[in-house]
């Protein structure tokens, strides 16, 4: 047997006949000896009475129209949703954050590119060899020039 | 989702009723309670069913929809039910659910909420009480005490209504 108050609790319930059989005889004994229990399901189904005063039909058949409708009037021009859509927070940032990143590497690799003008080395006559390639050919006599050219 | 407003605009048409008391006023409500759930799709946690999320979009319309008409000062326009009956046993039965009626109106916010979705809409606890935003006790003191006011304001006006 259920106390007082959880059948007190299940009286909405038991109204609508929304209880499992064994639940609603529990319910019924309690109610035949529960004074208090009577009243307040005689005033719940009192108030169970009480009506809704409904429009007419029409409104109810027109209403998602109307609704779906003032979604469209209240929907943002064209560009203003398209920039929302392509230009997200997020992906913007990502998209920047990988450009900044990439433009700091390649300057890194260029400033500790090996070459000859960062060690004081500068050949005008550069020809598509790499610059050692070039030395590594030139007589003796050409890299004394060189050299006094350079100094 | 037009078929979700199919399914629910008189559920929620109900509620604003109930909460508002005008006929036109729920209307609005309804209208908004529904643009107010399109647009906010997104934040529908399927953990809870979607029922109860609407309800609590609906409570939460007609709650400022309470206040603003507070603000606007404006009288409750009552909408009772015309009644057809004729005689006297039934002028004075009509009489009385119309003292519950408007006993109904007297009961604060919370109180009346926690009434109409546990016995109007036929919310388990758990379902009301996550429409309500509180805990499942909570609703259950806020039921009671709606049902202990309502009882005592009609016994205060001469209607016993017993078992």
């Amino acid at each position: 047997m259920k106390l007082k108050d959880e059948i007190r609790d299940l009286l909405p319930e038991y109204l609508k006949e929304l209880l499992p059989k064994e639940l609603k005889k529990d319910i019924e004994l309690h109610l035949k000896e529960c004074k208090d229990c009577q009243d307040e399901l005689s005033l719940l189904s009192g108030l169970l009475k009480t009506r809704v005063s409904f429009p007419n039909e029409g409104f109810f058949n027109t209403l998602p129209q109307r609704i779906m409708a003032s979604l469209d009037e209240i929907k943002e021009p064209f560009f203003v949703r398209l920039w929302a859509k392509l230009f997200r927070p997020l992906p913007v940032a990502v998209a920047f954050a990988s450009l900044f990143l990439a433009i700091f590497l390649f300057f890194q690799y260029k400033e500790n590119e090996p070459s000859l003008v960062g060690n004081g080395l500068y050949l005008e006559d550069f020809t598509g060899y790499s610059y050692y390639h070039k030395l590594a050919f030139l007589e003796e006599k050409e890299l004394n020039s060189l050299y006094e050219a350079i100094n | 989702m037009e078929g979700l407003i199919i399914k629910y605009q008189k559920q929620v048409y109900s509620i604003a009723f109930r909460m508002l008391n005008n006929i036109e006023d729920a209307k609005d409500m309804v209208q908004e309670t529904f643009l107010r759930a399109i647009k906010g799709i997104k934040s529908f946690n399927k953990k809870a069913s979607f029922k109860t999320w609407l309800y609590r979009i609906a409570i939460n319309t007609s709650l400022n929809h309470l206040k603003e008409r507070r603000h606007k000062d404006i009288g409750l326009n009552e909408e009772i039910a015309e009644s057809k009956n004729d005689t006297l046993s039934e002028i004075i039965e009509d009489e009385r659910w119309k003292y519950i009626k408007s006993s109904l109106e007297r009961l604060p916010e919370r109180q009346r909420l926690a009434l109409i979705l546990r016995l109007y809409e036929g919310l388990s606890c758990k379902e009301a009480a996550e429409a309500m935003k509180c805990s499942e006790g909570a609703l259950k003191a806020h039921y009671h005490q709606a049902i202990r006011k309502i009882r005592g304001f009609l016994r205060k006006n001469g209607y016993e209504i017993k078992g």
